[in-house]
C-alpha cells in the first residue's frame, strides 16, 4: 500500500456528502433524540424525569410488547417469502409475449397507488360475515364450511392483514422483479437452449443467479417494511384486535406513544426493535449480498 | 401430446393466473370509483355493484368543500420537490459506493443501511424538532428535505444494485473519450441505470404523495397543506362521508397512475436499453 | 471543472437550510408582535363544510365586533390533535382554544397539567348550560372543558318495520330477547348487533352491564376500584361480563358481530339484515343522513342481570374546548370574550347545529338544539334519566383496552370472566409499579402545580353579555 505523499481524492466523499448531511440531520439527529428520550418518563407535554433504564426494563417486561414482536417476525417472515414467491412468478410470467401484456402490467400494479384509507374499507368489507365478497363466494360454490372468522378469530386474524399486505405491494415487487429480468441478456438463455437446457433448468441456472441482486433488494424491502413501515395497513384493518391477535410492534409502539402518553416507553421499543431489526438487516444483507462484484 | 398443444395450454394457464390477479388487482380501484359516484344510502345498501344513478355531485364537494385544487398543487410541489433532491442525491451517493475506490466507503454504506432499520413514523416528534431548530416547520422546504432524507437509505440500496450490475470498463472508455469523472457519471453511467431512477420515481413518488403522518406534523398553515391533509377533512370523529372520501381519493389517486402508466413505458424500454451485455 | 459542479449543488442545499432558516424566524417574530389581538384555535378539520361555514360566520362577526382576529388551525383527524399539541408546546406556537374530546384531556391533558382549570374562569358562564352538563366534564371538582357539541350515549336501536312484521314487541329483558332472536334467526335476519370489529366498541356494552350489576353505581365502583379500594376480580364484573356472554351463548348476539366494524354495522341495519343494533347515539345521525326515510326507533339496552334497573353511558364533552395551561394571560381576556360570544345562544346554536347535521339529539348549551323527532325524545327523556357517565373517560386507555381485549374473548367463550378481570387487574398493577399511575392526581398536586393551571387574573365575562 502506497501512503506517501499522495493527494487524498475527494471526489468520492463529495458525492457522498448531500446523502449524509440530510440523513445525518433528518434521520440519525432525530434517532438520538429517541435513543436520549428512552432514557426518560415523559408525557408528551411536561418536564421529562430521568428514570435511566426503567423504560426498558418495563419494555422487557411486558408481554404485550413481546407478543407484538412475535407476531410481527411472524408477519414479516411470511409476507417476505409470499411477496416474492409471487412476484417472482408473476413477472416470470409477464416477461414473455402474453396478450395484454401492458395491461396485466398495469392492472396488478394498481393496489400499490390506492390509499390506506380505501383498503382499510374495502378489505373488512371483502372479510365481512355477512356481506362480505369471500363468503358470498364460498356459499355460491357450496364450500360454507370453509367460511371462518377471517378478522375476528384471533387464531386468523393475523394472516388475513398479511393477505391485503401482499395484495397491496405485490405489483411493485413483481415491477422490480419484470425490471431484472428484461436486463438479463438473451443470450444466455440461447446459449443455454442450444445445450438442450430446459425452461426450469434455465430458470435455476441463469434466471434466478441473473437475478441475485434484484432478489436481494426486493427481499430486504418486503422484510425491513414488515418490521419498520406496516403500521397502516395493520391499523386500518383490524387496529391490532382482536385480542391483540395482529398487534405488532410498531402499532403497540405508537399507542404507547400517542394513546398512552408515554413516549419514554415507546422510544425504548422503538430502540429494542431498531436492535432486532438491525441484526436482522445485516445478516441477510451480508448472507445475500456476498458476491455481487464489488467489495463491500 | 405435442409441444404446440402443451405450449398453447401453458400459456391459457398463464392468462388464466393473470387474469385472476388482475380482477383482484383493478376491482378495488374500480370499486372505489363506483363508490365515488354514489349517494350514503347507496354506498351502504348497494356495496359491490356499479351506481344505479351515478352522480358526480360528490366530486364537486369533495373539490369545493376541501379545496383540493390548492391542495393538489402544493402536493405536486412537495412530491416534485423532494424527487428533484433525493434522485441526485442518492444517485450521487451510490454511485460512489457502487464504482468508485476509496477509504471509509464500507462505513459510509452501512452507515446510510441504517435508515432501512429505523422506524421513522415513531421518530415523528423528534424529526419535528430538528425541522423546527433549522426554522423549516411549516414549510414545504422542510417537507421536501425530511421526505428526501427517508428515501436515501432505501434509495442509495436500490440504486447501488443497478450501478454494481454495469461493466466494470464503462468509466475507463468515458475518460478515454474526455470527460472528467463527474462528467462520465452524468452522461453515461446515469442514463444505464435509468431503471433504478424510474424505480425510485415511481416508490417513492408514490409514499411521498399519499404521506400523511408527517405533513400533519410539520405543516400549520391551510395554504400549505397538502392532499392528505385535505382528504382528511372527510373522516369525521365517529362518522366518514365515504362517497365524498372516495370522490377526492378518486382525484388523489388519478395523477399516480397516469404516471405510473406513462414511466412504465419508460422504464421497460430503459431497462432494455440498459440492458448492456457484461 | 465537473467537480464544481458537485460542489454547488452542496452549497445549493446549504443555502436553501440558510435562506429558509431566516424567512422562518421573520415570521414567527412576526406572529410574536401580532398576539395580542389574536386568537389560535386547535384542532381537527370539520367533516362537514356547513360546520366550519358556521364557524367562520360566527367569528366573522365577532372580529367585527371587537376587533380580534381569529385564527382557525384545523386539520387532520381527530386521533392527531394530541400529536398536533405536542408539536405547539414544543415551538412554543400560540394555541389558545383546543378542539378535543373529554375523554383525551381527562386522560393525558388534564393530569400532565396541560389545560386550565375552567372551574372560576367559567363560573359566570355556567348559566349558558342546561343543568347538569358540566358533570362530565368535570374531574376531581374542577372544570376541565367546555362541552361545545352534540352529547352522546350508548343506546339500541331497532328496525321497527321487521318487528312489526313479524308481529314482535321488542324485548326490554334476556327472556324476552331470547324469544325475539329465535325468530328473527329462523327468518335469516340477525337478531342483533354490536360493533365488534371495531376494539374500541367492546367496552361500550359492558359499561351498561356493568352500570346494571352495580344498580347504577358502575362511576362510584370503578373509582374505588382504580384507587385501589377494591379488585377488578369482582363477583359484579363477572356478571356483566357474563351477561354478555349470556346474549351469544343464546343466539341473540351472533358471530356476525364479531367482525363488524361501525359502517359495516350501519350498512347491515340499513339492508334490513339486522333487526337492532347497539352503540353510540353518534349514529342516529349517520342513519338518518343514509336514507331519511327508513323507520328507526331506538330503545333501552334490555335488562340482562335478574332484578336489575336499566343503566347506559351517557356524557357531555365528547367534542368540547379546552384553554392550554400555557396561554398568554394577556390573551386570556381575548379568549374568553370569544368564548362567552360562541356561548350565546344564537351562535352555539348555528355551530352545534352545523356539526350535528341539523338536529342535535341533546343540548349542551342552552339554545343549541334543532328540532326533536320520537328518537331523540326517547333519548332525552327515557335514557339520559338512566344513564351515568363514560368509564372510559375515568379509567386509562391502557385499561380500556384491556377491557375490550379481554371482553371480545369472554364473549366468544375464549376466556372465562375470572380470567378476564384477573387479567385487567394485572394490567391496572403493572400501571401502578411501573407508571406511578395514580387515580385521583387532583389530590396529589402540589400547591405549584395548581398555579401551573390556574389563571392569575379572572377576567369579569359579564361586562360583555349582551
Amino acid at each position: 500500500m502506497r501512503i506517501g505523499k499522495r493527494k487524498i481524492d475527494t471526489f468520492p466523499y463529495l458525492m457522498c456528502l448531500p446523502a449524509i448531511i440530510l440523513f445525518t440531520i433528518f434521520i440519525i439527529l432525530p434517532f438520538f433524540d429517541g435513543l436520549y428520550m428512552s432514557f426518560f418518563k415523559w408525557d408528551g407535554f411536561s418536564e421529562p424525569e430521568f428514570i435511566g433504564l426503567r423504560n426498558y426494563s418495563n419494555s422487557i417486561h411486558d408481554s404485550l410488547f413481546w407478543l407484538s414482536m412475535k407476531h410481527t417476525f411472524i408477519y414479516a417472515i411470511l409476507v417476505t417469502v409470499i411477496k416474492n414467491v409471487l412476484a417472482f412468478l408473476l413477472a416470470y410470467i409477464l416477461v414473455r409475449k402474453v396478450p395484454f401484456q401492458t395491461l396485466f402490467r398495469t392492472g396488478i400494479y394498481l393496489p400499490v397507488t390506492l390509499s390506506y384509507v380505501v383498503i382499510g374499507v374495502l378489505w373488512s368489507w371483502v372479510y365481512n360475515p355477512t356481506f362480505g365478497l369471500i363468503n358470498s363466494f364460498l356459499t355460491m360454490i357450496g364450500k360454507e364450511e370453509w367460511i371462518l372468522g377471517w378478522l375476528s378469530d384471533p387464531d386468523i386474524a393475523l394472516y388475513s392483514v398479511v393477505v391485503v399486505d401482499v395484495w397491496k405491494w405485490l405489483g411493485y415487487h413483481m415491477v422490480l422483479y419484470l425490471a431484472g429480468m428484461q436486463a438479463i441478456s438473451k443470450d444466455y438463455y440461447e446459449a443455454a437452449s442450444i445445450d438442450g437446457a430446459n425452461g426450469f433448468k434455465q430458470l435455476i441456472h441463469i434466471t434466478i443467479p441473473q437475478l441475485n441482486s434484484t432478489i436481494v433488494v426486493n427481499v430486504l424491502m418486503s422484510l425491513t417494511g414488515a418490521f419498520a413501515s406496516n403500521y397502516d395497513i395493520v391499523n386500518v384493518m383490524t387496529g391490532g384486535g382482536p385480542a391483540n391477535s395482529t398487534e405488532v410492534s410498531l402499532t403497540y409502539i405508537v399507542s404507547n406513544a400517542f394513546r398512552y402518553s408515554n413516549m419514554g416507553k415507546a422510544n425504548a421499543m422503538s430502540m429494542i426493535l431498531f436492535a432486532f431489526v438491525f441484526v436482522f438487516g445485516f445478516i441477510q444483507l451480508r448472507i445475500m449480498s456476498r458476491e455481487d462484484g464489488y467489495d463491500v | 401430446m405435442t409441444f404446440k398443444t402443451r405450449r398453447t395450454l401453458w400459456k391459457c394457464l398463464w392468462t388464466f393466473i393473470l387474469l385472476i390477479f388482475f380482477v383482484i388487482s383493478v376491482y378495488p380501484v374500480v370499486w372505489m370509483f363506483f363508490g365515488s359516484l354514489k349517494d350514503t344510502n347507496e354506498f351502504y345498501t348497494n356495496i359491490w355493484g356499479f351506481s344505479t344513478n351515478p352522480s358526480w355531485s360528490n366530486y364537486a364537494k369533495a373539490w369545493n368543500n376541501a379545496a383540493l385544487g390548492e391542495k393538489l398543487i402544493n402536493n405536486i410541489i412537495v412530491t416534485v420537490g423532494s424527487l428533484l433532491v433525493l434522485i441526485p442525491v442518492n444517485s450521487f451517493a451510490s454511485y460512489a459506493i457502487a464504482r468508485l475506490k476509496f477509504k471509509g466507503k464500507r462505513w459510509i454504506y452501512m452507515y446510510l443501511l441504517l435508515g432501512i432499520m429505523i422506524p421513522t413514523g415513531v421518530l415523528g416528534i423528534p424529526t419535528f424538532t430538528v425541522a423546527l431548530n433549522m426554522g423549516l416547520n411549516n414549510s414545504h422546504l422542510g417537507l421536501i428535505l425530511v421526505y428526501a432524507a427517508q428515501s436515501i437509505a432505501m434509495g442509495v440500496f436500490i440504486m447501488r444494485s443497478f450501478f454494481v450490475t454495469l461493466p466494470k470498463a464503462l468509466e475507463e472508455a468515458a475518460i478515454v473519450d474526455g470527460c472528467t469523472r463527474f462528467g462520465s457519471f452524468v452522461k453515461i453511467i446515469l442514463p444505464l441505470a435509468k431503471a433504478g431512477v424510474v424505480t425510485q420515481v415511481i416508490f417513492n413518488g408514490l409514499t411521498i404523495w399519499n404521506e400523511y403522518f408527517m405533513a400533519n406534523i410539520m405543516i400549520t398553515s391551510q395554504h400549505l397543506q397538502t392532499l392528505p391533509l385535505a382528504i382528511a377533512n372527510f373522516t369525521g370523529q365517529h362518522t366518514t362521508d365515504y362517497p365524498v372520501l372516495f370522490a377526492a381519493l378518486s382525484i388523489a389517486t388519478l395523477p399516480v397512475i397516469v404516471i405510473y402508466v406513462i414511466c412504465q413505458k419508460s422504464f421497460i424500454e430503459g431497462v432494455a436499453a440498459g440492458a448492456v451485455k457484461g | 471543472m465537473r467537480k464544481s459542479l458537485v460542489i454547488a449543488i452542496i452549497s445549493i442545499i446549504c443555502i436553501l437550510f440558510a435562506s429558509c432558516s431566516k424567512e422562518e424566524s421573520a415570521s414567527t417574530s412576526q406572529t410574536a408582535t401580532a398576539e395580542k389581538e389574536k386568537i389560535v384555535i386547535l384542532g381537527p378539520a370539520c367533516t362537514l363544510a356547513e360546520e366550519q361555514a358556521a364557524w367562520d360566520q360566527v367569528i366573522a362577526s365577532f372580529t367585527a365586533e371587537t376587533g380580534i382576529e381569529v385564527e382557525q388551525q384545523r386539520q387532520g383527524t381527530w386521533d392527531d390533535t394530541l400529536q398536533r399539541l405536542q408539536t405547539r408546546r414544543i415551538s412554543g406556537e400560540q394555541v389558545d382554544l383546543i378542539v378535543v374530546g373529554m375523554g383525551t384531556v381527562s386522560a393525558s391533558l388534564a393530569p400532565a397539567g396541560q389545560v386550565m382549570d375552567l372551574t372560576e374562569l367559567m363560573r359566570p358562564l355556567y348559566d349558558r348550560f342546561p343543568e347538569g352538563v358540566l358533570d362530565s366534564c368535570t374531574l376531581g371538582g374542577h372544570l376541565w372543558v367546555i362541552p361545545y357539541q352534540d352529547a352522546s350515549g350508548t343506546s339500541c336501536f331497532y328496525n321497527p318495520d321487521l318487528f312489526e312484521q313479524y308481529g314482535l314487541s321488542v324485548p326490554t329483558t334476556l327472556a324476552e330477547w331470547i324469544d325475539v332472536a329465535e325468530v328473527f334467526s329462523a327468518n335469516g335476519i340477525i337478531p342483533f348487533m354490536i360493533q365488534g370489529g371495531d376494539n374500541w366498541a367492546w367496552a361500550m356494552p359492558f359499561f351498561d352491564t356493568y352500570g346494571q350489576a352495580t344498580g347504577g353505581e358502575s362511576v362510584e365502583r370503578v373509582e374505588e376500584w382504580l384507587s385501589g379500594e377494591r379488585s377488578f376480580n369482582d363477583p359484579e364484573v363477572y356478571e356483566a361480563m357474563n351477561a354478555l356472554k349470556a346474549l351469544f351463548d343464546n343466539g341473540i348476539l351472533t358471530s356476525e358481530s364479531f367482525a363488524t366494524d361501525e359502517d359495516a354495522m350501519l350498512a347491515n341495519f340499513v339492508q334490513g339484515r339486522t333487526a337492532m343494533i347497539f352503540g353510540g347515539t353518534w349514529i342516529y345521525a349517520s342513519l338518518k343522513s343514509m336514507n331519511p326515510g327508513f323507520e328507526i326507533r331506538a330503545t333501552e339496552f334490555p335488562v340482562l342481570i335478574e332484578g336489575a334497573e336499566p343503566v347506559h353511558a351517557f356524557a357531555t364533552g365528547d367534542g368540547a374546548l379546552a384553554i392550554p395551561s400555557w396561554i398568554s394571560d394577556d390573551n386570556l381576556e381575548n379568549v374568553m370574550r370569544f368564548v362567552e360570544y360562541i356561548l350565546r345562544p344564537e351562535n352555539a346554536k348555528a355551530i352545534i347545529c352545523a356539526n350535528a347535521g341539523g338536529n342535535p339529539i341533546f343540548e349542551v348549551v342552552n339554545g343549541a338544539i334543532g328540532e326533536s323527532d320520537v328518537v331523540t325524545e326517547f333519548l332525552n327523556e327515557v335514557s339520559v334519566p338512566h344513564s351515568v357517565t363514560y368509564l372510559d373517560w375515568i379509567w386509562p386507555t391502557q385499561i380500556n383496552d384491556a377491557i375490550c381485549s379481554v371482553m371480545s374473548q369472554v364473549v366468544g367463550g375464549r376466556m372465562s370472566a375470572e380470567d378476564a378481570a384477573s387479567y385487567v387487574q394485572d394490567q391496572l398493577d403493572t400501571l401502578v409499579s411501573q407508571e406511578d399511575y395514580v387515580y385521583a392526581w387532583w389530590d396529589s398536586w402540589s400547591e405549584e402545580d395548581w398555579q401551573e393551571v390556574t389563571p392569575a387574573t379572572i377576567p369579569d365575562v359579564t361586562a360583555w353579555e349582551v
